[in-house]
């Protein structure tokens, strides 16, 4: 029974898609993205510099690109300002406009967590965060970066493939008490852990809103790690690294994407040598092309040295495979074919896509939704200096998903 | 309860019908039907937000009763509609109970843990009950994220199922509404006829001098508990239904500035009142969402630079303008406003 | 010795939850009115703080007053725009002012400040952590904790030992009787919201030096402090102090010696407790009920 009603649910979404397909199977006049986030609320620090990162990102796609075959791109920003009711209200209302966006961007996690199924029955495809629970059983999420632990497991490889000593190099992880930060905490990333050779002495969790962190540092100090590993941003960083300035402990920390351009900027001596694992070029690499091209943009419409972080990239990485793939589509279908299935085909399909002269490089399959590379930066004098190309992650999802 | 002039009830019957007179029939049964013909002629977005204005009533009725009736502040709300949420997906998920099962099983898990929260309130009164209750707050979203994380989903939260009735699932925003709006006007019927009933006047002998009531021979303990109970059924219930709308839940959903809004819409709306209930929910759901429209509608007009920075920030100014200003105009809640208007226009054209 | 260490972790960190009761206290007390707002009163006076100091280019030292006499205006104009047209309404209402109060500072921050982390430059406070032994002290909690102190002091010597303070007094006990002895007790609630946002200015500066300041985060830290208020009592000042000192401590001995995982709920699990047993909290004044 139950298998019936999904099925008949499935066909007449299915019928309803085709009507709405054939109303605009005439060229429309500009092809609208969708793209929420926390603009305003407790994420907006890290995801904040999306908004003019997209926003620049696609005046370079209409002005330089051509759009798609002459056809404007247009990007419709919502902001939930943290509360995930108006950010569902919005979601609905982006799905009914007509036409209605195929993509639609989530800078967001428990949103596109709690509306995963809703992307599949309203037949768009959704690029969110790189946490698990967001993207796993596979529905019509993708990531635009590699999942956390993943990222770290960069970091992990490269210190062990540079490690002199005898022992094994060893980790404490101290990271936020909340889905993002827990998201590196996987069964997946400590066996992955125990295989290659590096040990996780001790792992420690601390709340969004603590301002002092010392019994979590004292417990990791007496496990003696080499590394500390965090999954955390903005404030949570800088916590860790006031405290461990404060109690005289000089040992570096790995970060993912939460240790980004802003986080550093807080307090630029304190970030001092510490490992990040990014999936995009540096703002610092100022000679690369791609770079130039961003830096164009950012200077021309006066952004702030603020918005110098990682999801200003993310924003320029989305925008430019959203255009690709929106521009394969239409080539290979015609304008009639340009629906959810065709671009999660595409999606599907590509292989290491590095767009504007490998700003980064992604790809995707049926299976894993998440980019599959990152580089390893170390912070030096304030710069983030790569230390290793982009390299392939481990694939760290979750077991069952595989 | 006031009644208009010329009104007389001749049998018990109709001294105790809420609905009295032949005018207010028609109005109820064409307010009804307008109801039930809402989907018709409004959006999908729109409908999405009356959905969420009846999940929101629900509750409310709930945080009514407790705060408004009984006197005992509360700012556990969320907490308690994260319970009913969460044991309704559970046992849909596990032990593979249809929603419609699940659902009443939840609201009495979630009545009596309200129960269990309540017990303090035997003591403490005021504003440190209040403290008591945003205790459950942080206790129960720290339960389901680190006790059985394998079965709660932990930090990340599970995705809810749509249920289906008779082999139709309820996914579109119509279905919900129509689930949605059926349990609102029911509990809406429910909640009014417990006010006035013999457990709603010990509520509110209880609410105006505790001791008193106890003097007068009114079981505090037990009703006060039996306060918490209800007020946890209604959270129980708008907290399966939340899930069934929001299609999946987690600890964020359900946070404090929710519970503390709850009680917000209530002193909003009004106090004890089933209208202000109604009118606080309203207002203050379909205010948020229209702030949101206000800064990129007025960042139009405006250079490119300062467009930005006002889209963010001017939701929240107007939002809390705009609640300000009724608050001045009128302290005692929207509910006064329509008693007054309904004074005037039974009056009307005469003064008095 | 790591008892020790916890200690004066806890000590330190519950200094500053103590400073941010004191600014609830003292509302409550005179007023009765739970401040929601005062959260986003203390991330506003803070981000001025840092705006003088980064934009402007002010010196710390000067910049720090400054901000104080602006957080009293701010106080000062959200008591007379925001509250003083609820005068003599129900609490419930006042407390929900507080609430849109709250909307509209956190919106006039987006305005300013928008959805960033903002720091304060690294070393505005001088010194480094001091060692005694094994024993690490971090300078900046030591100011913050000797500030909150000194606030401490310097509000009850106010309360307890000036005329205003007597008038404040009468005025917690009965709004009706200090009106009949002549008070004005507009001016008190006005003088009340002042102080109140000073204090609650100078916890929002230790906290956004030591975390940095987010318009949608920093405000939420104001609710660490509640349990430290309901145990000490809504309406003692002694009770703040040593309430935010009680769940401090608590918080860190939780962290340290059973999981950090649990350290956030034990101050409201004691809280509890303490409740049932003190329901008034454990210096709260304990009111006599008459029908």
């Amino acid at each position: 029974m139950k298998r019936l009603s999904l099925s008949l649910v499935l066909m007449l979404l299915i019928a309803f898609f085709c009507m709405q397909a054939s109303c605009f199977a005439e060229k429309p006049e500009s092809i609208s993205i969708g793209v929420m986030g926390d603009f305003s609320g407790p994420y907006a620090p890290v995801v904040g510099p999306t908004r003019p990162g997209t926003l620049d990102a696609w005046q370079y796609l209409n002005k330089e690109a051509g759009g798609i075959q002459g056809i404007k791109l247009e990007p419709i920003l919502k902001d939930m300002g943290g509360k995930v009711d108006v950010g569902q209200s919005q979601y609905n209302e982006l799905v009914s406009m007509k036409p209605k966006p195929i993509f639609i961007d989530m800078y967001i996690t428990p949103l596109a967590a709690a509306l995963r199924n809703r992307f599949v029955e309203d037949n768009v495809v959704s690029l969110v965060p790189g946490a698990g629970e967001s993207l796993y059983p596979v529905g019509n999420s993708y990531a635009y970066y590699a999942l956390y632990p993943e990222q770290i497991g960069v970091v992990l490889k490269w210190i062990k493939d540079n490690w002199k000593k005898k022992e094994n190099p060893k980790f404490g992880i101290i990271t936020w008490d909340t889905g993002y930060g827990r998201a590196i905490v996987t069964e997946e990333f400590y066996n992955w852990a125990e295989k290659i050779g590096v040990d996780i002495v001790d792992t420690q969790l601390f709340g969004i809103r603590d301002v002092d962190l010392t019994p979590q540092l004292m417990k990791l100090r007496a496990k003696n790690p080499d590394y500390l590993i965090t999954n955390s941003t903005a404030s949570g960083p800088l916590a860790i690294k006031k405290g461990l300035k404060e109690m005289g402990w000089d040992i570096k920390l790995i970060n993912t994407s939460g240790g980004d351009w802003g986080t550093a900027a807080l307090d630029p001596s304190l970030f001092e040598g510490d490992l990040v694992a990014l999936h995009v070029k540096s703002f610092d690499e100022v000679d690369d092309p791609s770079i130039k091209t961003v830096m164009t943009y950012f200077t021309a419409n006066n952004r702030t040295e603020k918005d110098k972080s990682l999801f200003y990239l993310v924003g320029w990485q989305v925008a430019l495979l959203e255009h690709k793939i929106l521009n394969q589509v239409v080539k290979d279908h015609g304008w009639k074919g340009l629906n959810a299935e065709n671009v999660m085909k595409e999606l599907n399909n590509l292989k290491d896509f590095a767009p504007l002269e490998g700003i980064t490089k992604m790809s995707y399959s049926e299976k894993r939704r998440s980019p599959t590379v990152a580089r390893v930066y170390k912070i030096t004098k304030g710069k983030f200096l790569p230390v290793t190309d982009f390299v392939e992650t481990p694939d760290l999802r979750p077991a069952k998903f595989k | 309860m006031w009644r208009p002039c010329g009104v007389i009830d001749e049998t018990y019957e109709q001294d105790l019908a809420i609905v009295r007179t032949f005018p207010q029939w028609t109005l109820t049964v064409a307010a009804l039907g307008a109801l039930a013909l809402l989907p018709a002629y409004v959006s999908g977005v729109t409908l999405n937000t009356v959905n969420h204005i009846a999940i929101t009533i629900v509750a409310l009725h709930g945080v009514n009763i407790l705060t408004g009736l009984t006197g005992q502040i509360t700012l556990g709300q969320a907490a308690f509609m994260a319970i009913g949420a969460y044991s309704m997906e559970m046992m849909v998920r596990y032990w593979g109970l249809s929603f419609w099962i699940a659902t009443p099983i939840a609201m009495l898990i979630t009545g009596v843990a309200g129960v269990i929260i309540g017990l303090p309130s035997l003591r403490i009164k005021g504003f440190y009950l209040a403290m008591a209750t945003l205790a459950a707050q942080f206790i129960v979203p720290w339960i389901i994220v680190n006790v059985r994380p394998d079965l709660t989903g932990g930090t990340d939260g599970l995705t809810v199922s749509p249920p289906s009735i008779g082999g139709l699932q309820l996914t579109s925003q119509e279905s919900i509404f129509y689930l949605c709006a059926t349990v609102a006007v029911f509990s809406t019927v429910f909640a009014r006829n417990i006010a006035r009933s013999r457990y709603g006047r010990a509520f509110i002998a209880i609410r105006d001098n505790d001791i008193a009531a106890e003097i007068m021979g009114i079981a505090v303990v037990r009703y006060k508990l039996l306060s918490f109970f209800l007020c946890s059924l209604y959270a129980g219930l708008a907290g399966c239904l939340y899930a069934i709308w929001m299609r999946g839940i987690s600890v964020e959903h359900f946070t404090l500035h929710e519970s503390i809004w709850y009680l917000g819409m209530l002193i909003v709306g009004g106090m004890g009142s089933v209208v202000g209930v109604i009118l606080g929910a309203i207002m203050i759901r379909s205010l948020t969402i229209l702030v949101t429209y206000i800064g990129p509608w007025i960042a139009v007009f405006l250079p490119p630079g300062t467009g930005t920075v006002l889209e963010l920030g001017l939701g929240p100014i107007v939002f809390g303008v705009v609640v300000l200003a009724f608050l001045i105009y009128e302290p005692h809640g929207l509910a006064r406003i329509w008693e007054r208007f309904k004074a005037f226009y039974r009056l009307w054209p005469y003064s008095y | 010795m790591l008892f020790l260490q916890y200690l004066v972790a806890g000590v330190l960190t519950g200094g500053l939850y103590g400073l941010i009761g004191l600014g609830i206290v003292i509302i409550y007390k005179s007023t009765k009115v739970f401040n929601f707002a005062v959260g986003a009163l203390m991330t506003f006076c803070a981000l001025v703080c840092v705006a003088l100091v980064t934009n402007v280019g002010l010196p710390f030292w000067l910049a720090l007053p400054i901000s104080l006499a602006f957080a009293a205006f701010l106080g000062l104009l959200t008591e007379r725009v925001g509250l003083r047209p609820l005068l003599a309404q129900p609490i419930l209402t006042l407390i929900m002012a507080t609430l849109a109060i709250e909307s509209i500072l956190y919106g006039t921050m987006l305005l300013f400040w928008e959805g960033y982390t903002i720091s304060f430059p690294q070393g505005v406070l001088p010194g480094q952590t001091i060692f005694l032994g094994p024993i690490f002290i971090p300078h900046e909690f030591l100011y913050a904790f000797i500030v909150a102190t000194a606030c401490f002091v310097l509000v009850g010597v106010f309360f307890f030992k000036t005329q205003m303070g007597l008038r404040m007094r009468v005025t917690a006990e009965s709004h009706v009787v200090a009106m009949a002895l002549g008070i004005n007790i507009t001016r008190i609630f006005a003088m009340s919201w002042m102080l109140a946002t000073v204090v609650g200015a100078l916890a929002g500066i230790f906290i956004g030096n030591r975390l940095g300041l987010q318009v949608a985060i920093t405000p939420s830290l104001a609710f660490k402090a509640l349990p430290a208020i309901i145990f000490g009592g809504l309406d003692s000042l002694a009770g703040a102090i040593i309430g935010g000192l009680t769940v401090g401590i608590l918080e860190k001995m939780a962290a340290g010696y059973i999981d950090p995982k649990v350290a956030e709920i034990t101050p409201y699990i004691i809280l509890l407790l303490v409740l049932l047993i003190r329901p008034q909290g454990l210096f709260g004044e304990e009111r006599i009920e008459r029908i």
